[in-house]
């Protein structure tokens, strides 16, 4: 199986196959990185293919002495991010974003449960719209994406404590988001 | 503690950036310093440093209003912390204590470790091969048959851009000196429509043994910026680009089409109702 650098490099020279297939090999990865920026299917499957053509575009301005991933992610968070702050901005009333395909749940699932699960689910999808961009970046990287301290520092070029600190504020305010919207508010809540 | 310290750790002292017991000595230290307190509050070194036991008792009551829940906040930061990795002994015991008589940092505690469960709720999304269809659509993909597009381009004028951000063709015949003919072009369509060429800069030969030089290209952006690289490499191209380009440009594709059927009719690459739908628009032109 070729490397991710060894498919850029057929991509730069104009490979349509290995294109396919770098395609092929991160869209999932993409899909849900925008999805969990985004909340809502619809807009995160555009965001991801917006993404790709970014990609793209950028292939001949890639550096093959740096590790294609690092790379590729760097540009995927700045588009998500710079997208997020757009439809924050756009929303002059926030909807409360919900799932509208619901579950793919298998059938033999107990309803309460699946019901349990959905409106998890909505909940959260709620509290992270609440969150700045920075806060739901670093929650969608280190939590979501399962990124380190180390490498969520290394692309923004900030500290790994900063990056630390970072995450447990974004965690604390999520946490005290969804107290909130469950009715139980923490008494030093910010608004 | 000493003045220097109370003021080098006076933001996160306000921000509830501290935690216990380094918060209550902080606490304690504005009690007891007048200009200390003096610039909590920000507010002139009061008349007297000394304060009596009625005295004393307001103000700290004041500070206790004032910083109730800040150190809170620092018990929550260490216990989001805690989700990744395990606190040092001195700060678990210090949340321990404190969570036993807070009840708000119960309930964050709680909700905290609660994260986990309620991302695992998250769907997973599989792209499929429609997204991947749809992505190589919009970049370059396997480059259809050059035949196909002409065909389809044939059909909906209006659809050119479409076409050729679906992966299509759009072909820019280049190279100043080079540029061939329509006689030589024509020989050209057919080898890519037969060799299904991938986009970039191909070199064919014409049917008189003569090398030749083209562009497959993909997409709308990258004709913009092909044609003007072209103008500017090649100093003026043939009547032929020219004329195409001001197709692409003004977006009225009837006279490019026009040229492209010129190029197909006489290798019979069409059908015959396109042929009929073709002339129509040329006939409205
Ligand atoms: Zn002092
Ligand atoms: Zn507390």
């Amino acid at each position: 199986m070729k490397t991710d650098e060894e498919l850029v490099r057929l991509c730069q020279q104009r490979d349509a196959h290995s294109w396919q297939t770098l395609v092929d090999r991160h869209q999932d990865r993409i899909l849900n990185l925008a999805f969990q920026f985004s909340g809502n299917r619809e807009s995160a499957r555009d965001l991801a293919q917006d993404i790709f053509v970014r990609l793209y575009e950028s292939l001949g301005l890639y550096d093959p002495a740096r590790p294609f991933q690092t790379w590729f992610n760097s540009l995927a968070r700045n588009l998500c991010i710079d997208h997020y702050r757009k439809s924050r901005k756009d929303k002059a009333v926030v909807d409360p974003p919900v799932d509208e395909f619901g579950d793919l749940a298998s059938d033999d699932e107990p309803t309460d449960r699946r019901l349990e699960r959905r409106e998890g689910k909505d909940l959260l999808l709620r509290a992270l719209e609440q969150l700045g961009a920075i806060s739901r970046d670093a929650i969608v990287q280190k939590d979501l994406q399962g990124l380190t301290h180390e490498e969520m520092a290394s692309m923004e070029g900030v500290p790994v404590g900063t990056m630390k600190s970072r995450v447990s504020r974004a965690r604390a305010d999520l946490a005290r988001i969804l107290l909130k919207l469950e009715g139980r508010g923490v008494r030093h809540g910010v608004s | 503690m000493e003045c220097r310290e109370f003021q080098h750790h006076l933001s996160d002292y306000l921000g509830g950036e501290l935690g216990e017991p380094f918060f209550g000595q902080m606490v304690e230290h504005e009690v007891e310093c007048t200009r200390c307190r003096a610039t909590v509050l920000e507010a002139d070194v009061l008349p007297s440093p000394l304060l009596d036991t009625k005295e004393r008792r307001q103000v700290q009551e004041q500070i206790r209003v004032r910083t109730e829940g800040r150190d809170c906040h620092w018990i929550e930061l260490r216990m989001a912390e805690a989700l990744e990795e395990s606190l040092d002994p001195s700060d678990r015991e210090i949340v321990r204590v404190h969570i036993e008589d807070c009840a708000s940092c119960q309930r964050m505690r709680d909700m905290l470790q609660a994260l986990p469960d309620f991302y695992s709720q998250l769907p997973e999304l599989s792209a499929g091969r429609e997204f991947t269809r749809e992505v190589l659509a919009l970049t370059s993909g396997p480059v259809p048959g050059v035949i196909q597009i002409l065909r389809a381009l044939w059909r909906r004028p209006e659809a050119v851009w479409e076409v050729a951000l679906a992966g299509g063709l759009v072909v820019a015949i280049l190279f100043g000196n080079q540029v061939p003919e329509y006689s030589s072009m024509s020989a050209w369509v057919k080898d890519a429509a037969v060799a299904q060429m991938p986009m970039g800069n191909q070199v064919w030969k014409t049917e008189d043994g003569k090398q030749r030089f083209g562009f497959v290209t993909d997409g709308a952006a990258q004709v913009h910026t092909t044609w003007k690289k072209v103008e500017e490499k090649a100093g003026g191209v043939s009547d032929w680009m020219q004329r195409s380009g001001e197709d692409i440009r003004t977006g009225d594709y009837t006279g490019l089409l026009d040229e492209i059927r010129v190029v197909l009719e006489p290798l019979g690459l069409y059908p015959e109702d396109e042929t009929q739908e073709a002339g129509e628009q040329g006939d409205e032109r």
